[in-house]
This record gives structure tokens, C-alpha cells and sequence, in this order.
């Protein structure tokens, strides 16, 4: 579902070799914990998934999409494979739930029939059916979070790559945003979560890729953390 | 552009011209103000061609022969001057005929050269030549003085080349005057739709990662400055076409004889011309803006 072969990635304008000649591949419908300090190079690999910054040199296949040959024209049905979800949310303000969720199938050209089968659909798997009128500020952390996990999906993409997604959430917010990630995954969704949440990666014996100064340099089947909380 | 996307970029980009309402009227404003300015020039442009077309018509080129010349002679002159090149045809004006005319025009109020005239005549007998094109004029002019038994030429063009350089110029300044508005006015709108662009840089970005195309994002913005053109356009094709309207008659009266353009006679320049230049430089705005500050 997405490879990595000998990937490069050094930013022109400083010189920084953000990833190092990194290689693994991960399977339809695994789930990957992205691990590793702060800084080293986990960002990068996943703007690169999403062709937001492109590699310096080697290949990245993503859903059979090789992204050395992408052109920028074909960028947004990259990305329609791919449902990001984010620490910091990234909901729109004005808009109430509901919107929210429809708002990424409207902007890629669904029918009104379609969101409104759909948008209702995710709203209740992630357990906010009763909140799709509020709007995002009358929402706590956990619920906010579930709404930008229910609008990454609703688009039903096989790929779902969350950046540090309990980073702003307490323990037990957090505890239900992983246990969501784990259902979706269950479905069939290939989940890559970068975190730095050390009891649940310990807790959920998921494959681990730790990253340090832009190396991979583990990949473990039912990993653990391996570096202090 | 599928239909029902449609909707949704009109809606977007409405609501942004109402949000940022401040720049929007002031981006209305000069589009109004150039399209105004260029109104005038287009009013006083056709009237001009207008007018002197119609100078140009009556472009008449009087070729005189000797008081003493017989009807033989003066037939002969005619003759000679059909031959001239671009020349279509020759009218003889006998003497006669131009005292007639006389009396009732120049001599009207004059009864002492009237009856002194009468059995005197001291005009001259002259051919009115009509050209193929009144470009050629000043060839045919230099041609008939070279021919034989030919006193004098007289003609008008002088005064069509004066008509024709001040429109010239007026056209000229005009045209760069237009420009340069219309280059501020470009320049205003793609800083309104930088505002827009602003406003909604989070769901832009929102978008961008949920996969909407370029031109799903761009569309909106696109019709945010085609907007401001348009009600740009229409407010000074209004301005325009009433303000003529209300100096037309003045006009008519002033310059009697000579006609000027009706003002359904410039509905269709202006109103369409607007139209198309207002919606023109709103897009040309808001793409100005789109490549700079919208990174897709």
C-alpha cells in the first residue's frame, strides 16, 4: 500500500537531511506506529506520503502510484487516498459538525445524495450523531479530534496517516481517539500514526518504525516505544 | 466544471465579495472610475469619426477655371481632370449656377451685388470633383493645379486634418489613461482577493489535503473578481449612458447641420465593451493573485 525505496529527502534551502536512504513497506490494512524524537524526520515522511514536499532521491509507492512520476495535476487524487488527521484538528470555525465532514466530500465534487448518506454514516461510527449541529468550539478536544477523524474517513480512503493525534488530548480522550484509530483499522483502513503517546504504542503491540536523524532505524513487528516517555 | 460545483464557487465567492465589503467597493470604485473615463472617450470617439466622416463625405474639391474661360474650355478642363487618378466622377458648376445659388445664400442680404451681378457675373466656372477614397486627396489636389487651363483648387482639407490629429491625440491619451486605470484597477483587485485568500487560508489548506483540485480552489476566487468586475462594469455603463443621455440634446442643438451618434447609437459599444473589460480584469486580478499567494 505505500513502499519506500531508498529514500532521500535533504531541503534545499538548508542543507538538512531530513530522511536517509530509508526503505520499508507497509501492507494494506496494517497499522504502523511512527516513532522517534522530535526533529527526526517524521514530519517529512509523512509530507512526503502526500507529496507536500517531494524526495531528493529514490521512490515512493503509494497505492500503486509511483510519486517520482506523479505530476502536480494528479497532487489531489493522491491525496484522496489518504485521510490526514492532525494534532491541532484543523476544523473549520464558522462551521458546525456536520459541515465540517461534508465539507471535504463537497470539495471534491460529491453529489449532495452522497453526503448526505455518508456524512451521517461517520458521524455516528465515531459517536457525535447527536453533536453534528454544534460547532467546533462548543466541542471538547476528544470531540473535536473525532470530528477531524470522522472527515478524514468519510471519503472512505484505504489510507489513514494521523501526525501526533492524542498530542493535545488528556489520557482519557486519548485512550478513545486510539481505540477509534483500531476500529477503523479493523475495517480494512491502512492506519500510519506518528505519535509520541509511549503507553499506547507499549499498550497496543502494533508494528513500530522508530525514526532517528532521519534513519529507520528499527521496524519491529509488535514493537514497543524504546525511548523514555 | 461540473454544475454542481457551480453553485457552491458562485456562493463562495458572493460571501467573500460581502465579507470583505471595504475592498470590494473600493475594487467597484475604480473599475467604475476607468470604465467611466474610457465611457467619455468612447462617447467623444464615435462623435469625432462621426463628424468628421461626415466632413469627409462633403469633402468637395473645387477646381477653377479663368473668369474669361469659354464653356469650350471649361469642358475641356473637365475632361482633362476625369483623367486623374482616384478621381470617380466630375461635376460642372457653370458660373450661372453658383450666382443662383448665390442669391439665396451669400448675396442674400446683399441687393446691390445682386443687381450689379445680374448682367456681370465675376464668378468663375469650376469642376466639383468627388474621389474614389478622401485619403487620396492630396495626391488628386497636386495632380488637377498641374492641369492645363486650371486657375485655382480649393479644397477642405485642411480642416479634416485637423479634425482627424485632435482625435488623434485625445485618442492616444485617452487609451493610456484607460490603461493605467485599468492596470490600478487590476492591481486593487488582486489585493481584494489577497484579503479573500487570507480569510480563508485555513480552509484552503483544509482542502488541499482532503484532495479538491486546483481549480476547485481557484474557482471561487475566479468568480470573486469576475463579480467586481462585473457590477463594476454595470454601475459605470449606467453612469455612462445616462450622462449621455442627459448632455444629447445639448449637443444636437449645438452642432445644427451636423448629425452625432444617437445614444442607442453607443448602448452596444458601451454596455457590452464594459462588460467584457470589467469581467476581463476582475479574472486577470484575482489570477494575479491565485499564482502568488496560492501555492496550488
Amino acid at each position: 500500500m505505500i513502499e519506500f525505496i531508498n529514500v532521500t529527502k535533504i531541503y534545499s534551502d538548508s542543507d538538512v537531511v531530513a530522511l536517509d536512504d530509508v526503505s520499508f513497506k507497509v501492507e494494506k490494512g496494517e497499522f504502523v506506529f511512527l516513532v522517534g524524537p522530535s526533529g527526526a524526520g517524521k514530519s517529512t515522511l509523512t509530507e512526503l506520503i502526500i507529496r507536500e514536499e517531494i524526495m531528493t532521491e529514490g521512490e515512493i509507492i503509494v497505492n500503486g502510484m509511483e510519486l517520482s512520476k506523479l505530476p502536480n495535476k494528479k497532487i489531489p487524487y493522491l491525496r484522496r487516498n489518504i485521510g490526514m488527521v492532525f494534532q491541532d484538528f484543523r476544523l473549520l470555525p464558522g462551521r458546525t459538525v456536520y459541515e465540517n465532514v461534508a465539507f471535504a466530500m463537497k470539495v471534491i465534487g460529491a453529489s449532495g445524495r452522497a453526503i448526505k448518506r455518508n456524512v451521517p454514516d461517520v458521524l455516528s461510527m465515531v459517536g457525535l450523531s447527536g453533536k453534528a449541529d454544534m460547532t467546533p468550539d462548543q466541542l471538547s478536544g476528544g470531540e473535536q479530534q473525532r470530528v477531524s477523524l470522522a472527515r478524514a474517513m468519510v471519503n472512505r480512503p484505504p489510507i489513514i496517516i494521523a501526525d501526533e493525534p492524542t498530542g493535545n488530548l488528556d489520557p482519557e480522550n486519548a485512550q478513545e481517539i486510539m481505540k477509534l484509530l483500531e476500529d477503523i483499522n479493523g475495517r480494512g483502513t491502512t492506519m500510519i500514526v506518528a505519535t509520541h503517546a509511549k503507553n499506547f504504542v507499549d499498550e497496543m503491540q502494533k508494528r513500530v518504525l522508530a525514526i532517528e536523524h532521519g534513519k529507520l532505524v528499527r521496524d519491529e513487528e509488535k514493537g514497543a516505544y524504546g525511548y523514555e516517555a | 466544471m461540473r454544475l454542481r460545483n457551480f453553485g457552491y464557487f458562485f456562493k463562495s465567492g458572493i460571501s467573500s465579495v460581502m465579507t470583505n465589503w471595504l475592498m470590494s467597493l473600493a475594487s467597484v470604485s475604480i473599475v467604475v472610475a476607468s470604465l467611466f473615463i474610457l465611457g467619455v472617450f468612447i462617447i467623444l470617439g464615435v462623435n469625432l469619426n462621426e463628424i468628421s466622416g461626415q466632413i469627409e463625405e462633403q469633402c468637395q474639391i473645387n477646381v477653377f477655371v479663368p473668369h474669361n474661360a469659354t464653356d469650350a474650355q471649361f469642358k475641356a478642363v473637365g475632361e482633362r481632370l476625369a483623367e486623374i487618378e482616384h478621381v470617380k466622377s466630375v461635376k460642372y458648376y457653370s458660373k450661372e449656377e453658383r450666382y443662383n445659388d448665390y442669391k439665396t445664400t451669400q448675396y442674400k442680404d446683399n441687393a446691390k451685388a445682386i443687381e450689379a451681378f445680374e448682367n456681370d457675373n465675376p464668378l468663375r466656372d469650376s469642376c466639383v470633383l468627388s474621389l474614389d477614397d478622401p485619403a487620396n486627396a492630396a495626391s488628386v489636389i497636386a495632380a488637377a493645379g498641374k492641369v492645363e487651363g486650371v486657375e485655382e483648387v480649393k479644397n477642405s482639407l485642411e480642416l479634416i486634418n485637423k479634425v482627424l490629429s485632435v482625435t488623434g491625440v485625445i485618442r492616444t491619451a485617452t487609451i493610456w489613461l484607460v490603461v493605467i486605470l485599468l492596470i490600478i484597477a487590476i492591481f486593487i483587485i488582486s489585493n481584494t482577493i489577497k484579503l479573500g485568500l487570507f480569510a480563508r487560508r485555513k480552509e484552503i489548506n483544509i482542502m488541499k489535503y482532503v484532495g479538491a483540485t486546483n481549480w476547485f480552489i481557484r474557482w471561487p476566487f475566479i468568480i470573486e473578481g469576475m463579480l467586481l468586475g462585473l457590477i463594476g462594469s454595470l454601475f459605470s455603463a449606467t453612469l455612462v449612458i445616462m450622462a449621455y443621455e442627459a448632455i444629447h440634446p445639448g449637443m444636437v442643438e449645438f452642432f445644427g447641420s451636423i448629425r452625432v451618434v444617437s445614444v442607442s447609437g453607443v448602448y452596444d459599444y458601451v454596455v457590452w465593451w464594459f462588460i467584457g473589460i470589467g469581467v476581463l480584469i476582475g479574472m486577470l486580478g484575482s489570477y494575479t493573485s491565485i499564482r502568488k499567494y496560492l501555492k496550488v
